[in-house]
């Protein structure tokens, strides 16, 4: 009988870190959105960036948040609030761009979120979603592989002839906020990245582009979000125990890999 | 990261403001799977417009750059010499004539994303481009109630390739308000009559949403969609649209149709639940 090699153990779901973090909301039809002042209200001071083009809709506003840089864009179809690493993390030639660890981060986000979901002025919304991208550092390939193997029991990789894998699934569950009818969507994506840092220097005759090292990461992309068939808008007084299970959700992927 | 999808009718407001931005001397990381061919994606970061009008030297194109494998590792320096001092789209146009292996790619479409999934998609750049002369276009044509035309066709078309895209495209021209009423109403009018469950929702928003339009010649239209969409779903927001709406007439039409839906056997809304 051939010996069936044990897959690595799953580390603490600390090894994680964060890329970036998004929470969407989808307004519904009837929601109207004139002129938000939510960045003012949630962060306390004006954003350092501000794009508006109020006939098409749309706002953008950007600014340094716990230690990264977060991004409030509004459209007609569509808000999202993103936490991605600021332009001085993205200096760092020789660690991995991201705002830090998966618990860390996503308490910050949340509490943000939450307060936001919770204003007066949060618009009626048909549909929330919470997703992520986290990268766990490894040595090579190969290493990333055999990580993720132990992430994923319902695949057989074979991590020393594969490459270009990349596992994506959906696992929903029923919502367990209240909401009878209420599916919630749980997306994952695992690869191996290979990542360099570089830097483009412009010159009045030249472009030129410098590379620095290789890194290699397990990469896990979530996106964990409410069924789009719920009919009519999400009760407002329900929304915080619906992040509450997003985020929940999202922390048992890491902790537990693609489980049903 | 996430790019902002082009969502207007006219080339103008294209503008740099927008489109994500590389700015000199900034430092950026490729993101690839391992194992695919060497190269890298360029993540760009966004630059707000005032900066990019003030310094005239910002790059406002995405681009992943792929060596051919047979080129060997991907060197540490890539030096690109360009004739024109100016930072612009030209100084991009001539890096990738310069480099044949430079291929013009958004760093999104190299994920296909799941159904279920909420990430903002990369449209495919035709649909815009189509839709913005189809609705352009449609200005000199005639519309009777009922009629086809080259523009329902066409729009029953686009919807019917695109799926999703072409509605929510649609949807960012008819929201803006800088398509031609007449026009606005005429897609309103066939975009419910689409016998298409994938793009149902979506149609179902742009209608509801257009009850709240400033042109009432819109939310007619709008009206007279849902209802030949005929989807109970659209209850809510019928109601909503009643509370608001001003002029007797079409207050009337709302109720017939919110009536409609009513009739429908077994169908009401409780606490936002289908019963």
């Amino acid at each position: 009988m051939a010996n069936k090699r044990k897959p690595p153990e799953r580390p603490s779901q600390d090894i994680w870190q964060v890329e970036s973090l998004r929470f969407t909301a989808f307004p519904t039809p009837d929601a109207q959105i004139e002129e938000p002042t939510w960045w003012k209200d949630l962060i306390g001071e004006p954003a350092e960036r501000k794009v508006s083009a109020p006939k098409r809709r749309i706002l953008q506003e950007e600014g340094a948040f716990s230690g990264g840089k977060l991004m409030l864009s509004i459209q007609p179809l569509r808000i999202d609030w993103t936490l991605s690493p600021s332009p001085s993390q993205q200096q760092e030639l020789d660690a991995l761009p991201t705002i830090g660890l998966v618990s860390d981060s996503l308490r910050v986000f949340s509490e943000l979120i939450e307060r936001w979901i919770q204003s007066e002025s949060f618009p009626p919304v048909k549909r929330i979603a919470l997703g992520t991208i986290l990268l766990h550092p490894v040595e090579n390939g190969k290493q990333g592989y055999e990580q993720l193997s132990a992430y994923l029991p319902a695949i057989q990789l074979d991590t020393e002839h594969s490459s270009d894998f990349s596992y994506q699934i959906n696992r929903p569950r029923a919502s367990v906020s209240g909401l009878a009818d209420l599916k919630i969507n749980r997306v994952s994506r695992w690869s191996v990245a290979l990542m360099r840092a570089g830097s483009i220097a412009v010159g009045p005759q030249t472009v030129e582009s410098v590379m620095g090292r290789e890194h290699f990461a397990c990469r896990l992309e979530l996106d964990i979000n409410t069924a789009a068939d719920f009919a009519g808008s999400l009760p407002r007084e329900r929304l915080p125990a619906i992040l509450h299970e997003l985020a929940s959700f999202g922390e048992e992927i890491v902790r537990e890999g693609d489980v049903p | 990261m996430t790019f902002p999808s082009e969502s207007s009718v006219g080339d103008e407001s294209r503008s740099a403001s927008f489109y994500p931005t590389l700015m000199s001397g900034q430092r950026f990381w490729s993101e690839l799977p391992f194992g695919r061919r060497h190269g890298y994606a360029v993540h760009v970061t966004q630059g707000p417009a005032e900066e990019h009008a003030e310094k005239g030297n910002m790059l406002f194109y995405d681009f992943l750059v792929l060596l051919d494998p047979s080129s060997g590792p991907l060197p540490s320096v890539v030096t690109v010499s360009f004739k024109d001092p100016t930072f612009s789209q030209s100084t991009v146009s001539q890096l990738i004539s310069t480099f044949s292996w430079i291929s013009p790619q958004t760093s999104k479409s190299s994920h296909e994303e799941a159904a279920s999934a909420t990430v903002e998609r990369e449209r495919p750049k035709e649909i815009h481009e189509n839709l913005h002369t189809l609705l352009s276009e449609a200005r000199d044509e005639l519309f009777e109630d009922g009629m086809e035309t080259n523009f329902s066709k066409a729009l029953i078309s686009l919807i019917q390739c695109y799926g999703n895209d072409a509605v929510e495209v649609l949807t960012e021209f008819v929201v803006s308000e800088q398509v031609n009423p007449e026009v606005a109403s005429e897609a309103l009018r066939w975009i419910g009559r689409v016998e298409d469950l994938s793009t149902q929702q979506s149609r179902l928003w742009l209608l509801g949403r257009s009850l709240f339009s400033a042109s009432s010649r819109v939310r007619d239209a709008a009206v007279l969609g849902l209802a030949s969409l005929n989807d109970p779903e659209a209850v809510l927001v019928l109601e909503a649209a009643i509370r608001r709406e001003h002029i007797d007439e079409l207050r009337q039409d709302m109720e017939q149709v919110l009536n409609q839906f009513r009739d429908i056997s077994g169908v009401s809304f409780e606490n936002n639940k289908k019963v």
